[in-house]
């Protein structure tokens, strides 16, 4: 069993507090908290609830600014009791605890969803079978697409709350005409608004994210002001339902390792591989390829082929020079044809220009203006102006300079 | 705040209270000890165990204490299972609407080979009895059926499904939790041989219930030691028995609650009509039921969401199985009735207890129109 959070136990948040950067006046704080809600004191209020530090410090801030607060917490899946306690868990039972306690400890209500079914199905299931088509999704997205967009939110709006606040690291406000601007947080080691790219205007009038304007020290400090256990606590990162393996063995697990061909890109068989799942596009090493000249270029992988066939090639053949995405959804209004914006197509990636080249039925093709690499399929490519999230979409398709 | 989960458990009577407050202040010491204080102890734990066999029909029988029902379910089954299986293959009939305690039983025991009957019931969770009777046609080691089903307060002619049980030579089980405060227990003239009782669902304290055996039933222990007559080792609690006990002085004050109880029930489900209900599980005959439950349905709409959804305006109610922890299961009894598993999930208990007033039932109605349209618009 893994500790749940003491009630009340000493903690050494002194500690913590030498490196914050700036613990504001409380009443500023309350001032802050107040403009991002858009709601009276007193108003309901849910908190969507992991049992980690950052959404448990929103729901401490929101009723240090006197709100009417209760927490939710979704129960994604059960986990293996043998891995309990490794880092990168999310939602498996001892985080549905955590967040419990901490409720307790703030005097306010939590309650635990039983979403195991939805995850599976919306969000397991689709992440196996693309991965072992040879997309390499992120389900990430569709957890915040379906999990918190729609399934927290439906249940907060069913519960009388005025607004479902989170602790993720993005910043959202209502412009002028009163619909939704999502920008990124300003915590770059922090911000997470490529993940939540699928909010729609509608849903993004009724969410509420707290910390975007905040620094992650800035938080643990207010957290432990505010009586939440800050300390020991895991970050979430990486898939959480495959936390103790990897993606590859996960997938492998669930379908079986699917072995296949090793070509280059005129179709030369170069070798084989024990299972498309353990490789991911722009990968250089551990292709277990006999040695080439040394001279040579080395071999990336630049495709994984639905038949299970992974194709490599020079770094080169790795650019992208036009990328499509589907299932495109946009926060704000859909902008035209010809409009330039920025393409990022991975969390951490260096977003790059592009330019909208076509856009029908939530397909967009967009040309992509400076170096891009390994935009692989079923990878979320988000669609910025500025530090504006825009939209996104999954990619479908992106064309190669080397074919 | 508006209590109306009495089916989960009680709030602690004043008498109660009063009575283990006192105990508290007096009594410490080891029922087993010699001395003056143990003897003291002893004189407490006995009287204790004198009150609850006299209020639920019991003299001449035996209360062995237990940490509450579910151990003495356990008891009751492994006790007289235990004793049997020397000599005798063992069989054992059951209903499909037990508490979950006697679900884990038949679990555990068909993985040990054991023959266990599960008769069905109807639509309104009425034991078949045709089944029943066939049932016991075969030679059966023990028979167990609830007195009072927890989650759709209807009750079972205990009475008349004992002598069936003897007639077979089984011995008769009743887990008779939901019973005291709720209908007349009696249990020398149900002539049962084993009963199940609890504290914390008649305003006792939680933690604290007991076996009732009849005269010369013989059992064996789970927890071996000298306590309880060789029947429950371990030191007793003895702050809980006198809560049981005080909680069972009043069985006559919560029964005499019940028609009014009953009136309380019928109008919070009169009032409820405008938020139009699927239905009401259970609905059966008033001379079948206890009259303090209301298991109703709200189609579409999650029992568990609307529990919430009445938490937050300071209303307790129960759904099922639903459980803190979110695990949200669909109801077994709202199952065996024949429902689908959505509309199993979608039941929702509300249970009176006699401290109930017409204003809360008033307040509950007030609130309950805007709500529902609230779930079902999300």
């Amino acid at each position: 069993m893994t500790s749940c959070v003491s009630p009340r136990s000493p903690r050494p948040w002194t500690d913590l507090l030498a490196d914050t950067a700036d613990i504001r006046q409380s009443s500023d704080v309350i001032a802050e908290m107040r403009k991002i809600m858009r709601l009276p004191v007193g108003a309901r209020v849910a908190v969507a609830m992991s049992g980690g530090v950052d959404s448990s410090a929103v729901a401490a801030l929101l009723v240090e600014a006197g709100y009417e607060v209760f927490g939710l917490t979704a129960r994604l899946y059960d986990v293996d009791p043998t891995l309990i306690g490794r880092a990168g868990t999310c939602c498996a039972p001892e985080d549905a605890r955590d967040a419990r306690s901490v409720a307790w400890q703030l005097g306010i209500r939590h309650y635990t969803l039983d979403e195991r079914e939805v995850f599976a199905r919306v969000v397991i299931d689709r992440f196996v079978a693309d991965y072992d088509r040879g997309d390499t999704p992120n389900p990430c997205v569709e957890c915040n697409r379906t999990l918190k967009f729609e399934v927290l939110v439906q249940e907060a709006r069913a519960l009388g709350a005025q607004a479902l606040a989170t602790g993720h690291y993005a910043r959202l406000d209502l412009d002028e005409h009163g619909q939704p601007v999502l920008r990124r947080g300003v915590d770059p080691q922090k911000d997470q608004s490529y993940f939540l790219h699928p909010l729609s205007p509608e849903v993004g009038k009724f969410v509420r994210f707290p910390l975007g304007t905040w620094q992650k020290a800035q938080v643990r400090g207010h957290a432990a002001r505010l009586g939440v256990p800050v300390a020991n606590k895991r970050e979430s990162m990486d898939v959480c339902f495959v936390a103790a393996s990897t993606p590859a063995d996960f997938v492998a697990g669930h379908r079986g390792a699917r072995p296949g061909a090793i070509v280059d890109l005129a179709g030369t068989q170069l070798g084989r591989h024990a299972g498309i799942a353990g490789f991911a596009v722009g990968q250089r090493h551990g292709l277990g390829l006999p040695p080439q000249h040394p001279e040579a270029p080395p071999w990336y992988v630049v495709d994984k082929r639905p038949d299970g066939t992974i194709v490599v090639g020079p770094h080169e053949a790795l650019r992208a020079t036009t990328v499509q995405l589907r299932d495109l959804s946009w926060v704000g209004a859909e902008p035209p044809v010809d409009t330039e914006l920025l393409l990022q197509v991975r969390h951490r990636g260096k977003p790059v220009p592009a330019r909208i080249q076509q856009s029908a039925d939530g397909v967009v093709t967009l040309a992509v203006l400076d170096d891009l690499f390994a935009a692989g399929r079923g990878q979320s490519g988000v669609l910025f102006d500025g530090d504006r999230v825009l939209g996104g979409g999954i990619i479908s398709d992106a064309s190669r300079a080397v074919a | 705040m508006i209590y109306l989960d009495a089916n989960a458990t009680t709030p602690l009577s004043q008498h109660v209270k009063e009575a283990m407050t006192a105990a508290m202040a007096q009594v410490f010491a080891n029922p087993s000890s010699l001395h003056a204080p143990g003897q003291m102890a002893r004189a407490h734990l006995e009287q204790a165990r004198a009150r609850v066999l006299n209020a639920v029909g019991g003299a001449g029988g035996k209360i062995v204490f237990t940490s509450g029902a579910t151990e003495a379910n356990a008891l009751a089954w492994h006790g007289v299972i235990t004793e049997r299986r020397v000599k005798h293959a063992v069989r054992v009939v059951t209903s499909a609407v037990e508490h979950p305690s006697i679900g884990e039983l038949v679990k555990k025991l068909r993985v040990g080979g054991v023959e266990v009957v599960v008769v069905p019931v109807d639509r309104q969770g009425r034991l078949n009895l045709t089944a029943y009777a066939e049932a016991l046609r075969e030679p059966t080691t023990l028979v167990s059926i609830l007195a009072v089903q927890n989650e759709l307060g209807g009750h079972y002619p205990i009475g008349e499904l004992a002598r069936m049980a003897h007639a077979a030579g089984a011995v008769f089980h009743c887990d008779a939790t939901q019973a005291p405060g709720r209908i007349a227990v009696d249990l020398n003239a149900w002539d049962v041989d084993l009963a199940s009782l609890s504290a914390h669902k008649v305003g006792g304290p939680p933690g604290i219930g007991a076996l009732w055996l009849r005269r010369g039933q013989q059992i064996q222990p789970l927890v071996a030691g000298h306590q309880e007559d060789g029947l429950r080792g371990g030191t007793e609690n003895l702050l809980g028995a006198i809560g049981m006990a005080a909680a069972f002085d009043e069985l006559a004050e919560r029964l005499a609650a019940m028609p009014r109880l009953r009136a309380l029930r019928d109008r919070l489900w009169q009032g409820m009509q405008a938020t139009e209900p699927l239905g009401r599980h259970g609905d059966v005959l008033a001379e079948e039921e206890t009259g303090h439950v209301l298991n109703v349905a709200w189609s579409g709409i999650d029992g568990a969401r609307v529990v919430r959804a009445l938490d937050l305006e300071n209303i307790c109610v129960s759904a099922g199985a639903a459980c803190a922890s979110g695990t949200h299961e669909p109801s077994h009894v709202l199952v065996a009735c024949g429902q689908s598993v959505a509309q199993a999930r979608a039941g929702v208990r509300f249970s009176l207890h006699s401290g109930t007033t017409e204003a809360e039932i008033a307040a509950v109605l007030r609130v309950l129109p805007g709500l529902i349209a609230r779930c079902r618009a999300s």
